[in-house]
């Protein structure tokens, strides 16, 4: 009910609580770049992440064309608080082919043009352990549990890998709450984004904590 | 070169001269053509998933019930009947290998749209769906011929 009530009150943010939501992912992805740039003993740059809420069926132009060959890799975001599981999100990591292969290959410091099924599973490894960097800083900030599921992949056309992701909350919302990050490393062209997107049963809680952070 | 109009995700388009309309990037989502031979009218909706559920306060041509009736409606005024309408339908992957079974859309999908297309009497004379990778097609209007593509392989007319 409590949950309830705080969501149906207030299912927008102001701008200033949207910002300090925004530094918390900021916060969360600099962590995440921190993680890849020890791995790869190289300086990344990452971008201060946007926030938008926009259509579902608007959300791949967000990236790029929806032909574009790319290489995604989505985990979906499972939080706990008071022992009740409840779906947080989904993330997605989208990098174009050829950053694909070249972040692949200098982690395993080989070299090629192919992607191959070891290359994807290094990528899924990655983007597991630059998901887990990021989500502890938000469940500390947050103040609930966040666990990412096992990562999948997808290398085909960019609308393509997203369809399935974009028709779960199809049937929900009208508009996502949608936040975007790039990751480069300039010394090797790899360029990446990823996007979170929110769960609409959990904008209260998040809203509600977001708040919560601001009164303080 | 004939007109190319493209139909994006939750979008249907239905047309009475020659052009192409084509879908890019499809995935667990499928384009259902609708074409009567003898008027050469055509239509094509790019949905997303296979039943609108009521309530929900969202744009109802993501779903293949929807935007079935709507594009029906549209070829009935170019003067189509119902009967002479025949269906193409294309997409319906799953595009992630792994994920739980309530997450593959693409074949749920299908199944919806082959009920819908049987509900409404409409024939599927061709269809190229399911599977692990996305495609793109192009529908021309002229002749109800379709070219699917994949990233992967070659094109083929369907």
């Amino acid at each position: 009910m409590e949950e309830k009530s705080t969501k149906s009150q207030r299912m927008k943010l102001t701008e200033l609580e949207l910002d300090t939501l925004r530094e918390i992912i900021a916060i969360g992805a600099g962590h995440s770049s921190t993680a890849l740039s020890k791995m790869l003993n190289k300086k990344i740059e990452v971008s201060f992440p946007s926030v938008s809420s926009r259509p579902i069926e608007e959300i791949p132009s967000l990236i790029s064309h929806s032909e574009k060959s790319v290489v995604t890799i989505y985990l979906s975001i499972e939080g706990t608080r008071k022992d009740k599981k409840f779906p947080v999100g989904s993330l997605l990591f989208i990098l174009p082919e050829k950053s694909a292969i070249t972040l692949a290959h200098l982690l395993q410091a080989k070299e090629g043009d192919k992607l191959t099924e070891l290359d994807k599973d290094t990528l899924k490894e990655i983007s597991n352990i630059l998901a887990g960097a990021c989500l502890n800083v938000l469940s500390q900030f947050l103040d609930f549990k966040m666990i990412e599921s096992l990562p999948a992949l997808a290398h085909d056309m960019l609308g393509a890998t997203m369809n399935t992701i974009l028709a779960g909350l199809a049937s929900m919302v009208q508009d996502a709450l949608v936040f975007k990050t790039s990751f480069s490393v300039e010394a090797h062209k790899i360029d990446s984004h990823v996007l979170l997107l929110l769960d609409p049963s959990v904008y209260g809680l998040v809203f509600e904590k977001i708040r919560e952070i601001q009164n303080v | 070169m004939s007109e190319k109009i493209t139909v994006n995700m939750a979008e249907f388009k239905v047309v009475s001269h020659p052009c192409i309309l084509e879908c890019i990037g499809l995935g667990s989502c499928i384009a259902i053509c609708l074409y009567n031979k003898t008027k050469k009218v055509g239509g094509l909706a790019h949905i997303m998933l296979g039943k609108s559920e009521r309530g929900a306060d969202v744009n109802p041509l993501r779903f293949a019930d929807k935007a079935t009736e709507a594009m029906l409606e549209k070829m009935q005024r170019f003067g189509c009947k119902q009967e002479n309408i025949q269906a193409k339908i294309f997409g319906g992957a799953s595009m992630f290998s792994g994920l739980s079974k309530e997450l593959q859309v693409g074949e749920k999908n299908i199944a919806a749209v082959r009920e819908k297309l049987r509900q409404e009497g409409i024939r599927i004379v061709a269809e190229d769906v399911g599977g692990n990778q996305g495609r793109s097609i192009w529908f021309d209007t002229s002749d109800g011929s379709v070219v699917v593509g994949k990233v992967w392989g070659p094109t083929k007319e369907m």
